[in-house]
């Protein structure tokens, strides 16, 4: 048993010193395919870090597919872009996980407003719905609600909100200055819309 | 129309507006799909003080009524858009004198019994039958299509009837 865990212990720091001695390898290899576009070099590159590009994405991806593309468009960017690597900025593992990063970020965009194109199909009626007839004469600043939160602010506030935002009155604030119930106020209002209707027909904005 | 500037974005809009024609105040609600509201009151400051409270208060006064073409944000998310003015039945003399009956004195007694209202209208022109109508329009709870409907649609016999049902319940 002992030798067993001292055995992985030296082989977990061998992989990293491992590790640093292929960062100048890699280095080179980026440097290769920026100046020669070296297929070879290329391709050790690949070897390296594809199995680690997909190991990440596979974690941020549950599709197998999606998780190759990444791969596949980061060593591409790798390819093309292999020139705008400068070893005294970073380590090149550095520059390829970023160019990864990056990568995955724009295809998670994409899938983001994929489904907000597809959700938008379902739920956006194509003919917009005609206004309910009723809501006409309904309290349509939901007054209640709205006149009772803002009763609750200090005055010098209170007089803010209504002073902009509230100029006409609510059902009730008409009833009341006009001394009938709210009922009375209810129906008048639905009168003068149904007879407004009548005398010009229907209208449509 | 005494209007209160207590937000950032409107300084700048009377920076801009003082060194124009003025600005246009548009009605406007938070639903979707009914905001597009496409007329508004081209005003033109003609006092300005600072209130109780430090907030700083201008006078405006309507010099027209404008169809607002399309709007794009611009400087300080303001919204600026061509405006061509037009007229309207408020502003036609032939209906200054229109017999309106208990209309006044009932729309005098709710701006002098609320505050609010009392200083937000600084010109009272009661003796005009117009601007009497238009206020009871704008203080009524009918909602915003119906409040257009009255400049896009109907005329000037038209909102007298209509605010007579609900003030007088005339039928």
């Amino acid at each position: 048993m002992q030798t067993n865990l001292l055995y992985q212990e030296t082989n977990a720091k061998s992989i990293k010193m491992l590790d640093e001695i292929e960062h100048s390898k890699l280095c080179l290899w980026l440097q290769d395919v920026a100046e020669n576009r070296n297929k070879q070099a290329f391709t050790h590159l690949f070897n390296f870090f594809a199995p680690k590009i997909l190991r990440i994405s596979r974690t941020k991806f549950s599709n197998e597919a999606l998780a190759c593309e990444v791969v596949q468009e980061t060593m591409s960017n790798v390819w093309r872009k292999a020139h705008l690597f400068n070893a005294d900025k970073g380590a090149a593992t550095t520059w390829v996980y970023t160019v990864m990063r990056n990568v995955t970020f724009d295809m998670l965009r994409k899938i983001k407003g994929n489904k907000e194109d597809t959700l938008s199909e379902d739920i956006w009626p194509i003919n917009e719905p005609v206004a309910n007839e009723d809501e006409s004469y309904e309290d349509h600043l939901a007054h209640d609600n709205l006149l009772k939160v803002i009763d609750t602010l200090p005055q010098a506030q209170q007089e803010v909100v209504k002073g902009f935002y509230l100029l006409e009155m609510s059902q009730e604030q008409l009833a009341k200055q006009l001394n009938l119930p709210l009922g009375t106020i209810k129906s008048r209002l639905r009168l003068a819309l149904a007879k407004l209707k009548v005398q010009l027909g229907d209208y449509h904005d | 129309m005494r209007v209160r500037i207590f937000e950032k974005k409107f300084l700048s809009l009377i920076r801009i507006a003082t060194d124009h024609e003025g600005f246009v105040i548009k009605l406007s609600t938070n639903k979707l799909n009914t905001n597009n509201v496409s007329w508004g009151s081209l005003v033109e400051i003609i006092d300005f003080n600072q209130g109780e409270d430090g907030i700083l208060e201008i006078d405006v006064y309507c010099k027209s009524l404008v169809r607002i073409n399309k709007e794009f944000v611009g400087q300080h998310g303001l919204q600026f858009s061509h405006v061509e003015s037009f007229q309207h039945w408020s502003q036609d003399p032939q209906y200054l004198k229109l017999p309106l009956a208990n209309l006044t004195s009932s729309l005098h007694s709710t701006i002098r019994d609320n505050p609010l209202l009392n200083s937000l209208y600084q010109g009272k022109k009661q003796h005009k039958a117009t601007w009497v109508l238009a206020r009871w329009l704008e203080l009524l709870p009918v909602s915003l299509k119906v409040k257009s409907s009255f400049i896009n649609h109907y005329g000037c016999k038209q909102a007298k009837f209509f605010v007579e049902t609900i003030i007088l319940n005339k039928n």
